[in-house]
Formats: C-alpha cells, structure tokens, sequence
C-alpha cells in the first residue's frame, strides 16, 4: 500500500517540475540560436515590464510586411513598454490547421486576421472573438458601410476592416491576347471561343494551382453561384438543401467541360497557387484566375515588361444568378477575447487603419473598403477598376465556400470541384458522393 | 571465382554502378541545382550550373532561418536523446536487478509502447500539451519524445544490463555501494554499446520528426528543421534555386556524419527497427 | 530482529525500484498511455476540441463505414503496402543478394545503398517533389533527353501514377534498410556451407537462392512485417507530395486523419479512426512477434 502514495508523490513532483520548467520558458528567447532575420519579431530591447502584443497573420511579401512594420514602430513610439510581435504562418496552413492551433496555443495571438462571415462566427462560438465597441463615431465612418458585412453581431463591429479582397478574377496577359487577336471576353461562350484560340497555339490557357483545393475551388464556387443562383448556392454550403440537383450537375457539367477541353495545366493538382503564377507570368498561361493579391505577387515575381489586365467572370447565358456578381469577402483584423490587452490592441489597430497606413496597404494591391483611399492618385491603376468598376459595378459579392459558410461543406465542395476539373468523373456521380460527405453534419 | 569470369566482374560492377547512380543522382542534381538560376533550372532541368556562386545558399540561410531552425533541433534532439538515455537506463537497470511489485505490469506496459503507433495517441495528447500549457515551449516535443522512446532503449538497454554477470554488482554491494552508486559507476558504463545503439537510434527519429513538431509548434523562431524547410517551401514555392540550396544544406552534413560514423548509425538504425 | 531488517532492507529495495523506473513512466503514462485512453473515451463523442463534448455512443464508428474516403484510405494504403513489399523488401532482398556475392567493393555500396535511409522523409519527399515535375523535373528531363517525351508527364497529379510515384519514393528510402538486414543476416550464415556449394559448381545465383535464402527466411518474415506496420503508420512522404491529391488517390489513412481532427475539428471521429487503426497495427505488431517466436532457432 505505501507506494501508492509514493507514485502520487513522484507524480506531483515532476508535473511540479514541468509546470514550473514550461513557465521560465515562457519567452521564446530561450531559444538558443538567437533570430537572425530582423524583419519578425526584432524589436527595441525589451525590459521585463513590456507589454507584449502577438499579431497572428499569413506571411507576406516584403513589401507588405513594410507596412506592417511602420505601423508597429509608430504604435510603439506612442505606446512606451508595449511592443507588438508578428506571429506569422503561411497562407495554407493559416487557413486551416494553422490559426485554430494558434489560438489554442500558449502564446495565443492578441489581434489575429481573419475573413468576415462563417470563420468569425466560429470563433465567436469558441470564444476567441472580442466586439470592438469602440468601432464607432469618426473610426467607424472612414469605412464604407459594406465593409462590416459578415463582421458585425448584435450590432457591434468585431473587425477593423482591411481589404474586401475579391477572391476571383481572370488575370490575362495582354500581349498575348493582343498577339493572339483576342478580345476580353464578355461572355462564357467567347472564354471558351479565346481558350481554344489560346490552346491551338500552344499555349495554357488556365494556370490553376490547386495544391491548397482553395484556388480552384473559389473559381469553380463562383461559376457554380452564377448558374445554380445565389440563393441556391449558399442554402447548400450551410447544409440545408442536396447539392445533387439537375441545376448543380448542370454547374458541374461546365467545369467539367474545361477539363474535358483541357484548358487547364494538367498538373494543376500537384501545383501551389504561386507555382501556377510562374507560368502565368513566363508566358506559358495565358490566363491565371485568382484575387486581388495577385497585384503584389505579381509586382513581386513578374518580369517589368509583363503586362497584365482582368476580367471579371464573363456573364453565363441562362444562368440563375447574377451574371455580374463578384466573389470577394472582407479581410481584417480582429481582436481576441482572452486578450489581457484589450485596449492596446484597440490603439494599435486604430494606428493600422489610419488613411495614411491604408494607403500604403492599397499600394501592394489590397483594397481598403475605406474612404478616400484607393484613387489614382494613391494606388494602382488596376487598384481603381477593381473598386470603381467591379466592385461598384455589382449589386452582388458572393461569399467564398470556406469563408462564408461551414469550413467542411466547403472542402467538400472544393474536392467535387477538383474532380469535375479533371473531366473524367461524371456530374451526378460527384455530387452524389459530396452529399454523402456531407451527410453526417446533418 | 574472382579471377574466372571477367566478364561476369564487368556486369557485376556495372549494375553496381547503375544503382548507385539511382542513389545518389536524386542528390546530386539537386546539390548542382542550388548553383543555378530559376530561369536556368526551368529551361535547361539537367544542364550544370555555368559558375559556382553560393548567393542561392546564402539567401536559404537567411531567408530560409536555417541556422535557427537546425539550432532549435539539435536542441531538442540532444535534450531528448539525453534524458531519454538516463531514463531508460534507470528504469532498465531497475527492471533487470532490482525486484518490486508491480514490475511485472510495468514491464508490460512499456513492451505495449513498444506497438503503439503514434496515431493512437496524439489526438489527446495535443489536448494534454495545451492542459498543461506547454503549447510553445520546447517540452512541447521533447517531453513526447521521450514518451514515444522509452520503450524501445528500455527494451534494448535491459537486455544489455541483463547480460552482464551478477558478480560484478554483488561486490560492489558487498562494498556498501547502494543502488544509485552501482547503477551510475558500475553498471552504466558497460552497456555503453547499448546506449550507442538506442541513442543513434532516437537521435535520428528525433532530428527527423515531422508530424508532431507540425502540430504542436506555432512560434516561427521555434520551428524544428523539417517542419521549418517545410513551411519555408511553402512560402517561397517558386524560389526553386533557393529550395535546392535549403535542402542542400539540410542533407549534405547528414551525409557527410554518415560517412564518418556509419558503423555506428547503421548498427544502430538496424538494431533499433529489428528490435522494436 | 534479523527478520525486521530484511524487511526494511526490502523496503528501501523497493522504494528504489520505484524511483528508478518513475521519470520514464511518469513520462510515458502522461504522454502516451493516458493519450490513449483518452483518445478511446473521446471516439464515443461528439466532440470539436472547444465546445462541451456530446456522447453519441458507437455513431462515430458506424460513420467510419459509411465515410468513402475512408475506405479508400485503407484501400491506398493496402495498394502502398503491396508495392513497398515489392519495391522495399524485394528490391531490398535483392540488392542483398548483390552486395553479397563475392566482389570486392561491398562495404562502398553497402555504405552508398543504405544512405537515403537517414534523410528525414521530409526533405526527401520535397526533393522527389522536385524530381517528379513535370516542368524541370528530373525524371522528366531524362525521358526527354532519351526522346521518351510522350512519357513525360505530370506524375504526382496523374490519378494512374501518384501513388506509384510515392511508392517508389518510399522505396528510393528504404531498399537499401532491408538490405543492410538481409546482408547482415546473410552474414551469420555458417562458411562452411558455401564452400560445400561452390565444390558443386553452384551458381552464385542458385546459391543464393537455395542456400541463403532459406537461411535467412525468419529476417524476411520480420523485414515483410515491419515494412507493413510502418506503411500503416506512413505520413511525412505522402503529406509533403501529395497530401492526398489527385482526388484521394494518395489519401492514406493518417493524412485523412489529419485533416478529420485538424482541420475539420472533428476530434471525436477523428479518435474513432485511431483506435481502428491502433487496433490493426496492435494485431500486426503481436503477429510479428508470433512470427519471430516460429522462426527463431
């Protein structure tokens, strides 16, 4: 009997010495190789009492994280004894495993991005979503009104508003449509008339990388918004209705098509999105359909000389939805609830979402929905069309699958998508199955 | 027969080669490759590089962390294989001289960590990293890495204690030597074949370690060098010439470490699998 | 009197049995056995890794059924076995035989078979990655520089070869493990038998067919039994390459378990999946050891 308590006794000890081990690990600076790019986490020596504020974010280019970089110097500057920290992963795995690990973390974020709409909603639920009543007055009027579409509960604001990024559009090169005699196509019967064209000369017409599931499977969710409906599209991501259905299979058939025709890299699958855009600015895609970003990535990889315009998705006859709707969502910054430091990160994301701050953000090819700031004076030619025409231009944003409705109805639908792309499964089929994936969230 | 069939020599050698080059070529193209331009790689994938420069290499260093990445794992791995070592040790020498209810259970438990899979228990593990909230921390690995390894040096090192003849630590106790005192002077240092061969082995499944130190580590700067050359590719995935100077410096020290102690590593990897 | 002693003696004897064995088990119960009790508790929820947990009773086992990606999973994983045995344990068998024929230069191919094996799956898938494009890729470069262009395609994305393309990876790595078991088995064959054989004019091919083989047969039951229970545990060289893609044709149980528990949050079903799978490695595991018992001599 007496080594029950002497099991019990060793127990305590040593979970004693974990605990008391992991809280003097509590600062990364344990690390022993001290961190050699200054870019992340560098930051004026810190005395024991800094505040230290995370950031949780997808990595950016350079020229992105500048911005993020001035803002944290001038919050500090303003902010004595606090200091912000960059907490970044990357693109894919931020969207999925990365931030719900992150949160759940230790060093859990304090401020952390994310896309307005069915993720907020989750992270409400599992309480990691702070209103930001402060939101309000002359903050809150510098941004447009939709720009608190999918970000406002009980009539509070949880987001300070980023960009409305438009997550489909078809990126063209223009020599080569010039060269090729080919106009922007209006509809869905002239893209595939200029995809043919584009093949017959020995070039790709679709540069898809679709690694992550998400880039084609964006693309195919607007086509499919736009011939199955608006209405029609959202009931079946919130699971209230089949996706097997003869407007679906219909939607399906014209994915389908493409990969019939083989007007998509057929290595789409084994290709990340950026390593779809290294054929498209080599000249060996004529066309690369993607967001907004693509701006940055482009200025970032392209050669000088590359010239590049969009379109947004041509109109598809007889479609039930509105042929000029744009997929897009809005991106910010949000604050976590079990943050210690509320009120700092209000002052820094107040400091983030100065016009001036952005400005510069509209300069790498985001789109602020704030007032005043993406003109031509202060932003990309291409900048504008995207806010005065597309964006303008439509009664209608579609949400994309998996950041306005259940994550895992929306990598179902991205799997069915990836399979109508191939050309070889048929309709029916596919969405019978992707019922059958879904069936057990009912 | 070494001097009979030349012929039989020339073949023998020839597909000896062929294999070798399957080996090694992979390596190789990938080693010249990280001298090259990305232009060059996508136009010309088998053509050598034109000169020698290491700009490619320097900027995976930089860019790529990999100094922190590679400080960070030989931190866990050495942490790891150290404690682990001593444990197991412990716990084997007790299991093979020291007699105490319960041992039997013991034993039985540690032979079943011995078949358990790592996907039979890192659900809820993760749940008892973030309950303990050693989410973040180095522990976060090593103290699961230790776990996963007990079993197989407690197995091996027993049976290394188990060999060496009672004589020796019955008159070291007739000396006066308590336990802790054999166990130290006496006894661990003849099984220091033992602890060589479960110490290369966990050293190398340490260093190589992917799939927890992916789930478990968020912090960037605390990224082990798998899980950091990963998500390094995942951020530059167009940078080939760059992604070709990282893993060539991720492989080339490993193959160059083999080189010099490969008796060693080999018995050790091979003794280490067999055994578990 | 002399019996109190003893039992004290014995006492202290025990305590520090225990305190020998404590920092490992502690360890090891925290982080291991424990995990897996929790993990089975967990399979009989409904349970999202934040909110109160549910109890369903058996629905997350009987969805494990009904799940086709699932099923296919194990289907892809059975298909990866059957070519690892091939591509590892054969091929290995067979180098084996290579490396022991009597030449000289064994020890440098030996050493130059066996170096993949240390490599973290890692880097080697990313490598392979590299190796299998279709743009620069190396295995494409050769086709086109052979003339073989038509064969040149996009492997890791051609539903007919992904698979195939990982296996061989897989094999790339471990040919050259069970070769170093075989040779060193084939080494502890008894000398004098050989040289019997080679009186009788034996060809070094016969000989190791009818000779060593069978001398080393109770290694190759272990070699076909480790090489299956590690295809069932597989992980790093599919999540680097493929990740499941194209279409789940290279979804193998532990990426889709992945994906269930991390990104559908989907703990609950998730723990259901890993107890399935611990119990078929736990019977392959006991069959190994049964099997090494038969065999031992």
């Amino acid at each position: 009997m007496k080594r029950i308590p002497l099991l019990i006794s060793c127990l305590l000890i040593v979970l004693i010495m974990i605990l008391t081990s992991c809280v003097q690990k509590d600062s990364p600076s344990t690390d022993p190789m001290p961190d050699e790019s200054p870019k992340e986490t560098a930051s004026p020596p810190q005395t024991q009492s800094d505040v230290i504020i995370r950031l949780g974010m997808q990595f950016q280019e350079d020229s992105v994280m500048a911005v993020y970089q001035a803002a944290k110097e001038k919050f500090e500057a303003d902010n004595p004894g606090a200091v912000i920290e960059f907490v970044l992963q990357e693109r894919d795995l931020y969207d999925t495993i990365g931030l719900p690990t992150l949160l759940d973390g230790k060093n859990s974020p304090d401020i952390y991005f994310e896309w307005a709409g069915q993720r907020l909603i989750d992270r409400r639920a599992e309480g990691y979503l702070a209103p930001i009543p402060e939101m309000q007055g002359e903050w809150k009027e510098m941004f447009f009104e939709s720009a608190f579409s999918g970000s406002t509960f009980d009539g509070v604001p949880h987001m300070v508003p980023q960009s409305t990024d438009i997550s489909v559009m078809i990126w063209y090169n223009v020599k080569m449509f010039e060269e090729l005699n080919i106009s922007v196509p209006a509809t869905w019967d002239e893209m595939l008339a200029a995809c043919e064209k584009i093949k017959a000369a020995d070039k790709i017409p679709f540069a898809v990388g679709n690694k992550g599931f998400w880039p084609a499977g964006n693309w195919g969710g607007h086509i499919i918004s736009r011939i199955v409906g608006e209405e029609a599209y959202s009931k079946a991501l919130m699971g209230e209705s089949d996706f097997n259905t003869p407007e679906f299979a219909k939607a399906m058939d014209y994915l389908k098509e493409l990969g019939i025709k083989g007007y998509i890299n057929d290595d789409m699958s084994a290709l990340t999105d950026e390593e779809a855009g290294v054929l498209f600015y080599t000249g060996e895609a004529a066309m690369y359909p993607l967001g907004n970003w693509v701006v940055a990535d482009m200025n970032a990889n392209a050669e000088e000389d590359f010239l590049a315009d969009y379109f947004n998705l041509p109109a598809i006859t007889g479609g039930k939805g509105d042929q000029t709707s744009v997929m897009g969502v809005n991106t910010g910054h949000v604050i976590n609830a079990k943050t210690q430091h509320h009120d700092l990160c209000v002052a820094f994301l107040k400091v983030f979402s100065s016009t001036e701050n952005l400005i510069s953000m509209a300069q790498q090819g985001y789109l602020p929905p704030a007032k005043g700031v993406v003109t031509t004076e202060n932003a990309d030619a291409l900048m504008v069309k995207m806010m005065d025409e597309t964006l303008a231009g439509t009664g209608t944003v579609v949400a994309p699958p998996d950041t306005g409705y259940n994550l895992e109805i929306a990598n179902n639908l991205y799997e069915a998508i990836a399979k109508a792309l191939t050309g070889q499964y048929d309709s029916t089929e596919v969405l019978a199955s992707l019922d059958e994936a879904n069936a057990h969230l009912r | 027969m070494k001097t009979k069939k030349p012929l039989a020599a020339i073949v023998y050698y020839l597909v000896m080669i062929i294999i070798s080059a399957y080996c090694f070529f992979p390596m190789i193209w990938m080693v010249y490759s990280s001298f090259k331009t990305n232009l060059s790689i996508f136009k010309y994938p088998l053509a050598l590089p034109e000169s020698v420069s290491f700009t490619n290499w320097k900027e995976a260093w930089r860019i790529g962390k990999i100094s922190v990445y590679a400080g960070n794992s030989l931190f866990i791995t050495a942490t790891t294989t150290a404690a682990l070592l001593l444990f197991s040790a412990m716990a084997a020498y007790a299991f093979s001289r020291i007699s105490f209810k319960g041992k039997g259970v013991l034993v039985s438990l540690f032979v079943l960590g011995l078949f358990l899979p790592i996907q039979s228990y890192f659900i809820a593990q993760n749940a008892i990293i973030n309950f303990l909230h050693l989410g973040d921390s180095f522990f976060c690995l090593i103290l699961p890495y230790i776990a996963m390894g007990v079993s197989l040096a407690i197995y091996i090192l027993r049976e290394y204690f188990s060999a060496i003849p009672t004589e020796m630590d019955e008159s070291a106790r007739i000396d006066g030597a308590g336990h802790a005192q054999i166990f130290w002077a006496v006894m661990l240092p003849m099984v220091t074949p033992g602890l060589a061969t479960a110490g290369v082995f966990t050293t190398l499944s340490v260093w190589n370690e992917f799939l927890l130190a992916l789930l478990y580590i968020q912090n960037p700067d605390m990224k082990t060098l798998t899980v950091g050359m990963y998500a390094f590719s995942g951020q530059h995935s167009t940078d080939y010439a760059m992604l070709f100077a990282g893993l060539s410096m991720i492989t080339i020290p490993m193959i160059l470490v083999y080189f010099m102690f490969n008796k060693v590593i080999v018995s050790g990897i091979i003794e280490g699998a067999v055994k578990g | 009197m002399q019996g109190m002693i003893r039992t004290r003696k014995n006492q202290k004897n025990e305590l520090s049995g225990y305190l020998f064995v404590a920092p490992a088990f502690i360890i090891f119960l925290i982080f291991v056995l424990l995990p897996v009790l929790i993990t089975f508790a967990y399979s009989f929820f409904r349970y999202d890794g934040f909110n109160p947990m549910q109890y369903i009773g058996f629905s997350n086992y009987s969805r494990l059924y009904l799940d086709k990606i699932h099923l296919q999973a194990y289907m892809n994983t059975f298909i990866y076995i059957a070519l690892t045995l091939v591509l590892e344990v054969g091929v290995g068998l067979t180098l084996a035989a290579l490396v022991s024929a009597r030449f000289k230069g064994s020890i440098f191919f030996r050493t130059a078979f066996f170096t993949p094996v240390l490599l973290p799956g890692v880097v080697v898938g990313m490598l392979w990655t590299f190796v299998y494009n279709q743009r620069f890729g190396l295995l494409n470069a050769l086709l086109k520089a052979i003339k073989l262009e038509s064969l040149a395609i996009s492997w890791l994305s051609n539903e007919k070869t992904a698979l195939i393309a990982v296996s061989v990876v897989s094999g790339w790595i471990f040919a050259g493990y069970y070769m170093t078991i075989f040779y060193a088995a084939i080494q502890r064959i008894p000398k004098d038998l050989y040289d019997a054989a080679d009186i009788d004019g034996a060809s070094p091919i016969r000989q190791f067919l009818y000779i060593k083989l069978p001398l080393i047969m109770d290694m190759v039951v272990v070699a076909v039994l480790l090489c299956v229970t590690g295809a069932f545990q597989g992980f790093d060289l599919f999540y680097v390459m493929t990740n499941g893609q194209p279409n789940h044709k290279t979804e193998i149980v532990t990426t889709w378990l992945v994906r269930i528990v991390f990104n559908n949050r989907d703990v609950g079903y998730g723990s259901a999946m890993s107890v399935v799978l611990t119990l078929i490695v736990l019977i392959m595991a006991v069959g190994i050891n049964k099997a090494r018992r038969h065999t031992e001599y």
